[in-house]
């Protein structure tokens, strides 16, 4: 970069900085760098699709696509369901509803604990979410996929996490 | 690669105008946008945070720290953005900022991903370079944030090559109605169809994502990156897509970072000129001899600063004000004190600004809706989670904020009849009757003038409908308080008023008949049968 007028800066100039404090100062920007392309890579050869923080994905179709999500007690053998809508805040919610792992695995983690204060000895918690797949958002086949998960099209919807995982083993 | 980052220069003047432009902008967006949201952080005894392998180690957030957080964080932008305090104001707002953005994922948009980034970067560049002096320095830290900004384009490209967003579904699922319109204008204007419209635009914001990234990171371009990139942020803008401040940050960092150095000179020259003497005048007038200033009046100074600060933000009505204020008092504190090895003087005009900045905040946030929005949003929560004492307090601080405009005084009156408070919940159901006859008077003031539009006469039908709920309510509420009110005329009112609401919706309708929010209005009323349920 050419500037008008250049006055080294002599507490930032090469011949002003020790050769170590430049050594970490490259390791810094390598890292940095490497960072800055790691995180976004991971999320392309990972297989989470849903968490897109760290890969600068600015109005995806991941984004756009909607989940339908229902976390069920299976603690006793029979099926009921959770609400964790009645005491998170609604910014949890949404983001559960977005089906953000790291957020459903916290939440499933803390509902064990409290079962298991409570005395259940296996408590049983599953994630029963059901997405539009992203990448065929616009794909006239999956219209209404979501409504009709079970009998609709295949690859219209995908699941994040195995409806069949117990969430209370998970972190065990 | 160690050669490419050592050896570039950037003005100092640019990193003034960088400094002015992208502080001032986190002080306003700390006070104004973030602050609402500090209610939200640790509810419920929940958090996740960005990386959640460490949320066994981090303490819960709580409303108090992180607004007290946003507070000072916000006082140190505004003296950053007037080059006061540099040495510690970048420092301190980044630890705020980014700190609380990596403590926890209930706030996180991509742009504060971005702004911390740039914030951790800008703590490298030497604190004396802010200060706008002729003449450039080498600075590795700003190079790396012109590779921050190009690598932030590039995977946004990346992820616009999808076949979700090439084929215009996903910019389709986007637009909103109005923006639909233009663009179908944009289509005919070229004769192509809407879809291929939406497809040409899509396909031509990826394009241009990647000639960013590249313009970016090529000086010879910046010019044209200049008048070329802030586009797609001025179309985000124009699309109404809710992301804060995002373009806002965007268009201040690219003027900063790519404005070409002969336009820079040129515009600092003019402003300098016209401004500089006056400056030098006000200078010497407040600071008088600063050179020989003694320690103790430095103590002094560092000491009444700190305490008028703490005094001003201490009557912020927030939880934890007096963390907040606690913080900011020892950040003006820091700033001034004659610390060992410190032989600058301490400015009077620079206090001066420092103590303007905690009035502003204080000032300012009393004119916004911030406050009020911090209360209500809190109230909701603890209401909806069944924290009843909790939600009464919260809602009672939003209305008393909101002066005379309609607050949430329904909802407080609910509470206080659930908790057996008969009087209290009377008491503000008037209050409500009263306020939102005075909205309803404004905004059929508005409806009726001869510039009237479609959004005046929507804004006239939801006067209507939060006037009828009220009644609705008041209808319940005072048979319960005992007050021989005619229940019979209250209902008559509140029919009128849903009558006219229709009617209002339907004039709005008639006015924007394409995208006119009338109708979805007229959809809830009417799927709220003759209740008027909302």
């Amino acid at each position: 970069m050419a500037e008008s007028r250049s006055v080294a800066c002599a507490a930032v100039s090469p011949s002003a900085s020790s050769g170590s404090v430049s050594k970490w100062r490259n390791v810094f920007i390598i890292g940095w760098i490497g960072l800055q392309v790691a995180l976004p890579l991971s999320y392309y050869l990972g297989d989470d699709r849903f968490d897109e923080r760290f890969a600068w994905r600015m109005f995806s179709p991941v984004r756009l696509s909607e989940c339908r999500v229902k976390l069920v007690d299976r603690t006793d053998g029979a099926a009921n369901a959770v609400r964790p809508s009645a005491e998170l805040h609604e910014v949890w919610s949404n983001l559960l509803s977005r089906a953000r792992a790291s957020v459903v695995r916290a939440y499933a983690k803390r509902w064990c604990e409290r079962r298991r204060n409570a005395g259940a000895d296996a408590p049983a918690l599953h994630a029963e979410i059901v997405c539009e797949n992203p990448a065929r958002r616009g794909d006239p086949a999956c219209a209404g996929a979501l409504i009709a998960a079970a009998s609709g099209p295949s690859g219209c919807t995908v699941t994040p996490i195995p409806p069949e995982l117990n969430l209370c083993e998970v972190d065990r | 690669m160690s050669r490419y980052f050592d050896a570039f220069e950037v003005s100092a003047r640019r990193l003034a105008v960088l400094r002015v432009l992208f502080f001032g902008l986190l002080a306003y967006d700390l006070w104004a946008i973030f602050l609402p949201h500090a209610p939200r952080f640790g509810a419920g005894g929940f958090n996740v945070s960005q990386v959640p392998a460490l949320d066994a180690w981090l303490p819960m957030p709580t409303p108090g720290v992180v607004g007290a957080l946003y507070l000072a964080g916000g006082l140190a932008a505004f003296c950053a953005a007037l080059g006061v305090g540099m040495r510690l104001a970048v420092p301190v707002v980044t630890a705020c900022y980014s700190g609380v953005y990596f403590w926890s994922q209930s706030d996180s948009y991509q742009h504060h991903y971005f702004v911390s980034l740039v914030l951790i970067l800008l703590c490298f560049v030497p604190h004396g370079a802010w200060r706008g002096d002729a003449g450039s320095l080498r600075s590795w830290a700003m190079r790396l944030v012109y590779v921050q900004t190009s690598l932030m384009y590039a995977w946004t490209a990346v992820t616009k090559c999808d076949a979700a967003w090439l084929d215009g579904s996903a910019m389709s699922s986007l637009l909103t109605c109005e923006a639909r319109l233009h663009v179908q204008a944009l289509g005919n204007a070229l004769g192509w169809t809407e879809a291929g419209a939406v497809r040409a635009v899509s396909a031509s914001i990826m394009v241009g994502e990647f000639a960013a990234a590249a313009l970016v990171l090529y000086p010879p371009g910046w010019t044209l990156g200049l008048f070329v990139i802030p586009l797609f942020h001025a179309g985000v803008e124009y699309l109404d897509f809710d992301i804060e401040l995002f373009s806002y940050y965007m268009f201040a960092l690219l003027f900063a970072l790519l404005l070409p150095q002969r336009w820079l000179d040129r515009g600092w020259d003019v402003v300098a000129q016209r401004l500089g003497g006056p400056r030098q005048r006000l200078l010497r007038a407040m600071n008088g001899d600063s050179t020989t200033q003694d320690v103790a009046t430095r103590w002094l100074i560092a000491g009444a600063t700190a305490l008028t600060t703490f005094a001003l933000l201490r009557a912020l009505p927030v939880d934890r004000a007096d963390l907040g204020a606690g913080l900011c008092a020892a950040f003006a504190f820091a700033v001034f004190a004659p610390w060992r090895g410190s032989s600058a003087p301490a400015r009077a005009t620079s206090a001066l600004t420092l103590i303007t900045g905690a009035a502003l905040c204080l000032a300012g946030l009393a004119r916004s809706e911030a406050l009020y929005d911090y209360h209500r949003q809190w109230g909701g929560y603890l209401r909806r989670s069944g924290d009843i004492e909790g939600a009464i307090a919260r809602y009672e601080s939003a209305n008393a904020i909101q002066h005379d405009a309609p607050a949430r005084h329904v909802a407080l009156a609910k509470l206080q009849l659930k908790r057996g408070d008969v009087t209290a919940a009377v008491h503000n159901v008037d209050e409500a009757l009263r306020r939102d006859a005075l909205a309803l008077a404004e905004a059929n003031a508005r409806a009726r003038a001869a510039e009237a539009d479609a959004e005046d006469h929507l804004e006239l039908g939801r006067a209507h409908v939060r006037l009828a709920e009220s009644l609705k309510f008041a209808a319940e509420a005072f048979p319960a308080a005992g007050r021989g009110d005619d229940l019979d005329a209250l209902k008559r009112k509140r029919e009128v008023n849903l009558e006219d609401a229709r009617g209002a919706f339907e004039a709005n309708l008639r006015l924007d008949p394409t995208c006119g929010a009338g109708r979805s209005e007229l959809a809830r009323l009417r799927g709220a049968g003759d209740a008027g349920e909302r």
